[in-house]
């Protein structure tokens, strides 16, 4: 593999990484804060609601997706 | 200026100093195991091209883009960017995961640059792994700086403070001679992580609007201070998180980093 080549191949996984980073699922709960927010929206719910739904949503999510790879972690190696 | 535009900066520069600090490194050990010439000149090379794409990638986005819709892509971008940030810090602070050590990598990349083969008039193996460390890395304080300029409409601003972050660290890095270990690097990936989820929520929920008609921003309530509630909201939520995580003290594995930056 030429310097280019491996240049060309590093660039590109770091866009994958720099846009969804080494964890996909917090990526993923991003994107669906943001679509249960842009129902809420085209809903005509008032503002406040809408944000802070959407932040509550986010502040939970991330916890709950640190826990959740505690215990997929604990599951893959008991000890 | 206001104390959203000055927390902004601030973000910018302590961002930019991380990104610079772990640059750094990667030119310093080329620049001594490969030669100056061809380290300098992936240097600048990287440094040409993220000049490109900044002047290309901003001119697009105020051009193209109604301005919740940039606050929803450009929020929710540095949303899950920071989040990220937050997530290694975390893991860090509870001791699941080893801290970022300069030294380690500096002596990683010596390693490698000597296990590279002689050496050429021109060195093409210190030019790519400079330029791709630069320009990498650059791009990381590219998206920063253009995310929090184009949002507070301080793209100048942001960008001097970004300077301001690049020079501090190349003129430490000048007079050190060596890898920039020193500079609390974890406990400033950690505040960073939680300025740009905290600015990232706020403006990613704002430009929710653009699904309205008249696309007109989605009001928080107090406005810019929703920012600072945000930010500690994240922190709160962050140290919950560091106290559920740590493991039994047997579980901890060894860090190589200086104790005096383990986070709590």
């Amino acid at each position: 593999m030429t310097a280019l080549t491996r240049f060309l191949k590093d660039f590109g996984h770091f866009w994958v990484e720099f846009l969804i980073g080494d964890d996909w699922k917090l990526f993923a709960l991003v994107v669906s804060v943001l679509v249960v927010g842009g129902l809420l929206v085209a809903a005509g719910v008032g503002d406040t609601t809408v944000v802070l739904t959407c932040a509550g949503l986010t502040l939970v999510g991330f916890c709950a997706e640190l826990v959740l790879d505690l215990r997929l972690e604990a599951r893959r190696d008991p000890h | 200026m206001t104390t959203t535009v000055w927390a902004l900066l601030a973000a910018v520069y302590v961002a930019c100093i991380v990104e610079t600090v772990e640059a750094t490194t990667v030119v310093l050990a080329m620049g001594i195991t490969r030669g100056w010439r061809s380290t300098l000149l992936g240097v600048v090379t990287a440094l040409a091209a993220l000049a490109a794409v900044t002047s290309i990638g901003g001119y697009a986005l105020i051009h193209w883009l109604p301005v919740s819709a940039l606050q929803l892509v450009i929020g929710g971008l540095l949303l899950a960017f920071g989040l990220q940030w937050i997530r290694k810090a975390v893991y860090r602070s509870s001791g699941r995961k080893s801290l970022h050590d300069e030294d380690e990598i500096f002596s990683r990349q010596l390693a490698a640059a000597k296990d590279a083969g002689e050496r050429q008039p021109f060195d093409m193996f210190g030019f790519m792994v400079s330029l791709k460390s630069v320009f990498l890395e650059g791009m990381e304080v590219v998206f920063i700086v253009l995310t929090f300029g184009l949002n507070a409409h301080r793209i100048p601003s942001a960008s001097l403070a970004a300077l301001a972050a690049v020079v501090t660290v190349v003129v430490i890095a000048v007079i050190a001679r060596r890898p920039l270990a020193m500079i609390p690097e974890n406990t400033l990936k950690y505040g960073v992580g939680l300025m740009l989820a905290a600015f990232g929520s706020f403006w990613a929920f704002e430009g929710l609007g653009v699904l309205r008609s008249g696309h007109v921003s989605v009001a928080w309530p107090g406005a810019d201070w929703s920012i600072l509630v945000l930010l500690l909201a994240w922190f709160l939520a962050s140290r919950v998180m560091i106290r559920v995580l740590r493991p039994a003290p047997a579980d901890v594995p060894q860090s190589t980093a200086a104790p005096s930056e383990v986070l709590s």
